[in-house]
């Protein structure tokens, strides 16, 4: 019943081999002058860059004004859709008055309106937070709102015959079956979120990581440009395992969620 | 005679093995407070739109009385249940309970489905305990101890089979001290061994605990081994109201008697 956990499962290393195989092989062509550093700077080029920007300030500081907006967005934005959700999946007139308004506007693309948050925010903070608001709002409302109509009506049932109030009704049957939606609605917005950061940021920014790639554009700086990229890959990478942690954290009694060690009896 | 009993008589099955693990030791739950409560059905009829699933119903379960109700699907068997539980109300006519007209769910009354309905994101003590409430985890362990499932307390349903499940909702069910328990096809999807298992069980309760219990089921066997009183259910109206002679005796009444009864009540389904 208790499979064998080895200290490092092979998948982990094979997934690896792949992207270290890539890395060789770009530092190899790079420093043999296949590739014009130009073009592409070799990694170990990129790694100088990390170390500079890493000493003198500017790295820790830009990521550091990037993730602050993207947490205020997804914040404001997620807060939003999961009330919204919630509000339409439970009442009937809310999702009469909103839902149809809400599928309308989930169909504009949020980066299309761009010119009017600037003209009505400037190029402010406000902008690109709510930038980020609006492209994070749309996936959570759906997932939470279909999350909550998906609930087995015979559970809901059940509670109200052994007398749970509304309350407790909700946070012991409602929440808890929406949950799993919940989640795949919020690692679709978090992707969002830095997608929309992104734009946002290299379109008009004064720091941020956005700003900072753009800016060694203009001094020909690939390997900074480079860094960013790589930065944001990372930040995205970090959101998704941190989700994944609190999935696997509140989602224990799903099926597709448990360790295989925690096996059927 | 039935499936059920040449299931029991077949050696190949490990039968004494399935059937040890209900004899769990006596549990040391003290008698019930209040005993069953009496349901008194007035004149009740139900109608979805033009279709009349239950006409003028009169009935009277007496206070303790364990009453089985058989009858085809679609026979109105779960609308009268869900009436006498408060999930519906009637569209004409009066369900009273202890002898109080109801007008919606009652805290004296627990329902067992057909599915166990449990929580899949709650521990099995925690679908227990449900409603909470003072020391709901000595309570909650109590009636699991009651239905032989204590040391499976802390495990998620999703490991359970579908008759500890079962038992897991019984437990539920009993946390409430329930003076009414209605049971509404909760053996159904059983398998003919763990569904013996499920009968000895609810009888040793139901003795214990003295609720009155309304059962439906679609199987005649079953209604014999449980009923005090087997009722059914005809195009919306009861077509046999049979007392079950010699109850307690009722495993030495000889195979002709038990047909007799079955034949009766299969005559009138």
């Amino acid at each position: 019943m208790n499979r064998k956990r080895s200290f490092l499962p092979p998948d982990v290393v094979a997934a690896w081999i792949l992207p270290v195989a890539l890395i060789v092989g770009w530092e190899i062509a790079a420093d043999s002058g296949l590739i014009a550093a130009r073009v592409l700077p070799a990694p170990s080029a990129v790694a100088r860059a990390f170390w500079q920007t890493w000493r003198d300030g500017s790295l820790a500081a830009n990521v550091g004004v990037s993730s602050l907006r993207a947490l205020e967005g997804l914040l404001i934005g997620g807060s939003l859709g999961f009330a919204l959700g919630i509000a339409n999946g439970l009442w009937r007139p809310a999702e009469i008055a909103l839902d149809s308004s809400l599928q309308m506007l989930r169909n504009i693309p949020h980066l299309a309106i761009i010119p009017l948050v600037i003209l009505w925010f400037g190029i402010g903070e406000e902008a690109k937070i709510f930038l980020v608001s609006i492209g994070v709002l749309f996936p959570i409302y759906i997932n939470t709102y279909h999350g909550v109509r998906t609930i087995d009506p015979g559970l809901v049932e059940m509670a109200r015959v052994y007398g749970l109030g509304p309350l407790p009704l909700f946070w012991r049957v409602i929440l808890p079956g929406a949950l799993p939606s919940i989640f795949v609605g919020l690692r679709y917005g978090l992707g969002i979120m830095w997608l929309t950061l992104i734009v946002a940021e290299t379109i008009s920014a004064s720091s941020g990581i956005g700003y900072m790639t753009m800016n060694a554009r203009e001094f020909l700086q690939t390997d900074v440009v480079l860094l960013g990229i790589i930065i944001y890959a990372l930040l995205g990478k970090l959101s998704d395992v941190a989700t994944k942690f609190l999935e696997r954290a509140a989602l224990a009694w799903h099926p597709s969620y448990s360790r295989p060690t925690e096996a059927q009896a | 005679m039935s499936s059920q009993a040449q299931l029991l008589d077949d050696p190949s099955l490990a039968t004494s093995q399935r059937l040890s693990s209900l004899d769990v030791e006596e549990t040391q739950v003290a008698p019930a407070t209040r005993s069953g409560l009496a349901i008194e059905l007035r004149g009740v009829a139900k109608a979805f739109g033009a279709r009349d699933v239950l006409r003028s119903l009169d009935l009277t379960i007496h206070p303790g009385e364990f009453v089985v109700i058989v009858g085809r699907s679609g026979g109105g068997k779960s609308t009268l249940l869900r009436l006498v539980a408060g999930l519906d109300r009637p569209s004409a006519g009066a369900v009273a309970i202890d002898g109080r007209p109801i007008s919606g769910l009652q805290d004296s009354t627990r329902i067992m489905f057909q599915d166990a309905r449990l929580l899949p994101w709650q521990s099995v003590i925690g679908n227990v305990g449900l409603a909470r409430g003072v020391a709901w985890r000595s309570r909650a362990l109590e009636a699991l101890g009651a239905v032989g499932l204590a040391d499976r307390a802390d495990d998620w349903p999703r490991v359970l089979s579908g008759g500890q499940r079962q038992r897991v909702a019984l437990a539920r069910a009993l946390v409430g001290r329930p003076n009414v328990l209605l049971l509404d096809e909760p053996f159904g999807a059983l398998d003919a061994l763990t569904r013996i298992e499920m009968h000895r069980l609810l009888e040793r309760l139901w003795r214990e605990f003295r609720f009155t219990a309304v059962l439906i089921t679609h199987d005649v066997a079953e209604a014999i081994a449980l009923g005090d009183r087997v009722l059914t259910l005809r195009e919306g109206a009861i077509a046999l109201d049979l007392p079950i002679p010699h109850k307690r005796q009722r495993r030495s009444a000889s195979e002709s008697e038990l047909a007799a009864l079955q034949a009766r009540i299969l005559a009138a389904v």
